[in-house]
């Protein structure tokens, strides 16, 4: 089966006027010692239902939150998604469109990116954001480079091991590759410690940048304020990455000193998918605009003064800079993008403030009742959380995990030895909008009786 | 005043034709004298209008500011829009209206391969059990995706005849990146610190470039010829006595359609000099099942699987960009990665007995690119495509694509000019240069529009003046290519008796040409 239109007839027709006697003729311009004249080894060709019963079947090998109860967190989390966003994204005038290069027929992505565009500055405190970045992990990459673009001479980079581990690890990988030195900076009981990110800046250093994450990857909310304090100081700017839903009921980052600020934002409305496709955002303030990559859009007019909506600041770009590029990148996660702006309209001003409160009252809900548990208790007890907290477990973590699964039905949290390997008593769990009470009850049931 | 009685009393026939390509362009959304432009969320909001209710509390409530410092808790609600449903529903509803798509309308992008999306991917992507699978889970939960993800990495192997793939990169630039720093890390490993320089044919995407200076990489630039291949004498040059080369990026087919006829011997020429060949596999929907580039020296090379493999391109992403290497390049690919083995006792394998892994971490991984595994969402899609296409319907992909792309090329050579006018593959590029009335490509693109088809890639590849660049792909019908070329006739005939429309061009949109200077000068971001 394939979606070639062609007939026999049509090809000998077409055919006919290019000049050719056959494919094979047109084909001819591949070498002979570089064709491949074999059958790909792909499995044979399948059919629209033989396709969905394979596909099917393999699903059905994954144990996912659609079948059970999940407590699992850290990078990507799951929030209530109202039906029209998948209705609205259906439309195939968004999801089989290209770039908006042409404006003129792409006011309709360009105006959705515009929007994305203008709710992310709110909910961020920030002056730009651009249309979206691959992921959370290089969005916090991207934010750096920026960071680095800014302030020329500059050849260090500190990072917080509160940051996620993987966007940790993106930035080993591409400041190695830059040549730029990469600091990671201990946490101090969980947190981030304003006085220790200055202290680990080396002697004759030019920062770039320091990068925190709030809520940070035990879900605990950073002293942004004081961190962005710290960061100043060191004549450095301040990259702080937050989850976006977190921002319902944390203050927006700009407002406490963030120079850029980033973060992953596949919560609203898309699903974890695996870890992919997911969606970054970048915002920071109007005067690194030229230093930030990827596609902005703009506001301006037409002839005759329309308000027309266009890709803007494009000599940044890769397509136009080349060598001298501010990023290689292309493409944005515009779907995905336009999954979370539809989201966030539906939800609206009161509904995202609402859908917050819902998280952290029940996370702290969850994380009152783990507390009281005998041989449980939170890691820690004095700092602040949204709606992911860490606790200590009587048993290692990865049977507490085992069990909850086994015996319970409950896809548990994230095991705190994949964060530290002597941390084996440490789970960090997320509780959500999308896990009810009932669930929770259960998982407290649950726990009391694993130790 | 439309576009179209211009025509009127000019020339019948092209009347015809475009009030047949006018009626296409005519959804709604399109021509409205009394638009002001796009309206946006935030025009039609209005205080304490709502639309969905997030689930209940269900728990007592906990007050921010009774478990949070002061400083940490938002003062105000961010302003989002606040309406109703049935308007949101409307807004998006209307402003996807002023889209084009491969839906609504003929999309001949070059180098975007704007083929149909076919609908059981969509489907097949729906299926339960995928989007709220967590990339953290254990291996033991994720055996269908896993499997799912290595038979997509199986098959990408296979079709680029080389050795191994990673499925980590999120786009085609990704891949690029991704690829480089691999080759930066197995060229370091084997003590070749002083090669920094990676090869640039002219007629690259400018990814390429952007990509070497992100991965530490200088860049030298190659000539094309007159034909448009690699110039070899400027190979031999631009080698020079090879230490300081580390690799050459190549697009192939090219960015103009056409083969490169030495690629095997500019593979040897770089080998010799020590340095490794990326293969940019934009244009791989030319030779799909017909040439694999790990056959034809390629070490190393990225896919789009939003070109090649249908996966939609979202207005502008999630795409996923794999790369394949050989043999020599595989130690140095990011992780996390898959590996397939046989499932052990107690292990609830596959119909085959397999169990597959994931591989964190590996002695000379360049480490990872991105967080979590790979754009999961992508794969299925794209797997889903491969396997509905088989062996011989990827040839059949391939041969489709290069027939519709000459038969556009031998019916447009006498309307405008074909900037090489000899056997294409997937593509082939035109150019506006020399046409009167100092008509550019940009005209040409605009106008297209009121005719109700998407305008082609235009001002690239750099080396062709006023580039226009049609790729028309396989799944189009002999009768939309027919139709084209007849527009393409009518606009040309319009070139001639109408410039000012052209010039003026579009006129039948929501907006026209939009003021681009002024978005810079006076930026405006945010609504």
């Amino acid at each position: 089966m394939h979606y070639v239109q062609n007939t026999d007839t049509d090809r000998d027709a077409m055919l006919a006027t290019i000049g050719a006697d056959s494919v094979d003729e047109l084909m001819a311009v591949i070498p002979p010692d570089c064709r491949f004249e074999g059958d790909l080894d792909i499995g044979p060709a399948l059919t629209e239902d033989e396709l969905y019963r394979h596909l099917k079947s393999l699903a059905a090998r994954n144990i996912s939150a659609d079948d059970k109860p999940s407590f699992l967190g850290a990078g990507a989390y799951r929030h209530f998604c109202p039906a029209l966003v998948d209705n609205l994204v259906s439309r195939t005038e968004y999801w089989t469109a290209y770039t908006p290069y042409q404006p003129e027929a792409s006011q309709g992505t360009l105006t959705t990116i515009y929007e994305w565009q203008t709710m992310m500055t709110r909910l961020t405190g920030s002056d730009v954001s651009n249309a979206s970045l691959y992921d959370g992990a290089t969005a916090v990459v991207e934010a750096v480079m920026m960071a680095l673009r800014t302030k020329r001479k500059s050849d260090t980079v500190l990072v917080s091991k509160g940051v996620h581990p993987d966007a940790r690890g993106c930035l080993q990988t591409y400041m190695r590759s830059l040549g730029v030195t990469l600091i990671e900076v201990d946490l101090d009981g969980g947190r981030t410690d304003p006085a220790a990110l200055t202290a680990a800046v080396p002697e004759g250093a030019n920062v770039a940048a320091i990068a925190i994450q709030s809520p940070n990857v035990y879900g605990i909310v950073e002293d942004v304020k004081s961190c962005c304090d710290a960061i100043h100081a060191a004549d450095a700017l301040s990259v702080v990455s937050a989850d976006p839903v977190s921002l319902s009921v944390l203050e927006a980052p700009g407002n406490l000193g963030a120079d850029m600020i980033c973060g992953e934002a596949t919560g609203m409305g898309n699903g974890p998918w695996f870890g992919g496709p997911g969606v970054g955002y970048l915002c920071g303030r109007m005067d690194h605009v030229r230093q930030m990559p990827a596609r902005i859009a703009g506001e301006t007019v037409d002839g005759e003064g329309r308000r027309a909506i266009v890709l803007t600041f494009q000599t940044r770009e890769q397509h136009i800079r080349r060598t001298k590029a501010t990023s290689n990148i292309c493409t944005s996660q515009q779907l995905m993008a336009l999954r979370a702006t539809i989201w966030m309209t539906l939800l609206g001003k009161d509904g995202f403030a609402e859908l917050g409160e819902v998280n952290l009252s029940r996370a702290h809900y969850a994380a009152d009742a783990i507390a009281a548990l005998s041989g449980y208790e939170l890691a820690f007890p004095d700092q602040p959380f949204f709606n992911e907290f860490t606790i200590r477990t009587p048993i290692p973590a990865a049977d507490v995990n085992r069990r909850l699964k086994d015996d319970h039905g409950i896809l548990g949290g994230f095991d705190g030895s994949r964060l530290d390997p002597a941390d084996t008593h440490t789970l960090i769990l997320a509780v959500t909008d999308m896990n009810t009470k009932s669930e929770i009850d259960a998982l407290v049931s649950a726990l009391e009786t694993i130790r | 005043m439309t576009s179209t009685d211009s025509h009127v009393g000019q020339d019948d026939h092209n009347v015809a034709v475009a009030r047949t390509a006018f009626a296409r362009a005519d959804y709604p959304g399109a021509a409205d004298a009394e638009h002001q432009g796009p309206v946006t969320i935030f025009d039609i909001s209005v205080p304490g209008r709502r639309a969905v209710r997030p689930p209940p509390l269900q728990v007592p409530a906990v007050d921010a500011n009774s478990v949070l410092p002061a400083g940490s808790v938002r003062k105000e609600r961010a302003d989002l829009p606040e309406v109703g449903e049935l308007d949101a529903m409307r807004h998006y509803t209307r402003l996807s209206t002023l889209n084009f798509s491969i839906a609504n309308a003929f999309y001949p992008l070059g180098s975007c391969t704007m083929k149909y999306n076919p609908l059981i991917n969509e489907r097949v992507a729906g299926i339960e059990g995928q989007a709220n699978l967590h990339p953290m889970q254990p291996d033991d939960e994720c055996q269908g995706m896993l499997e799912l993800c290595w038979r997509t990495q199986q098959v990408l192997i296979e079709i680029s005849g080389l050795d191994d793939v990673s499925i980590h990169p999120a786009a085609g630039a990704h891949g690029e990146l991704t690829a480089l720093m691999c080759m930066r890390a197995a060229l370091d490993d084997r003590g070749d610190q002083h090669k920094m320089v990676i090869l640039i044919p002219d007629s690259a995407h400018g990814t390429n470039p952007a990509s070497c200076t992100m991965a530490g990489f200088s860049t030298r630039e190659l000539k094309s010829n007159k034909s448009g291949r690699v110039d070899m004498d400027d190979l031999a040059t631009k080698i020079g006595d090879g230490k300081d080369i580390a690799g050459l990026m190549i697009t192939n087919p090219s960015t103009l359609g056409l083969f490169e006829p030495n690629i095997k011997v500019i593979c040897e020429k770089i080998h010799e000099a020590g340095g490794f060949v990326y293969m940019d596999g934009a244009n791989m929907n030319a030779i799909v099942g017909k040439a694999r580039p790990g056959d034809f020296g390629v070490d190393v090379m990225h896919y789009n699987l939003h070109k090649t493999f249908s996966q939609p391109h979202g207005g502008g992403g999630p795409g996923a960009g794999p790369i394949a290497v050989r043999e020599t390049l595989a130690p140095y690919l990011p992780v996390p990665k898959i590996e397939r083995r046989d499932a052990k006792d107690g292990e609830n394998g596959n119909d085959d007995g397999h169990w597959f892994d994931t591989i964190w971490s590996s002695p000379k991984s360049i480490g990872r690119t991105r967080g979590f595994m790979t754009n999961a969402g992508v794969m299925v899609r794209s797997y889903t495509y491969i396997r509905a296409n088989g062996s011989d319907g990827l040839k059949a992909v391939a041969e489709n694509a290069v027939i519709n792309a000459n038969y556009l090329r031998a019916r447009l050579r006498d309307v405008f000019r074909v900037w090489i006018d000899e056997p294409c593959m997937h593509e082939f590029v035109a150019t506006a240069k020399g046409l009167p009335n100092d008509i550019k490509a940009t005209d040409i693109a605009k106008r297209l529009i009121d005719y109700g088809i998407h305008p082609p890639t235009i001002y690239f590849p750099l080396i062709v003046p006023e580039a226009l660049m049609i790729e028309p792909t396989e799944t189009e019908s002999k009768e939309t290519l027919d139709h084209f070329v007849e527009v393409m006739k009518a606009l040309r005939a319009e070139i001639d008796s109408d410039p000012q429309t052209v010039k003026t061009a579009p006129h039948t949109r929501s907006i026209g040409r939009p003021d681009e200077v002024a978005a810079v000068k006076n930026p405006r971001v945010t609504a």
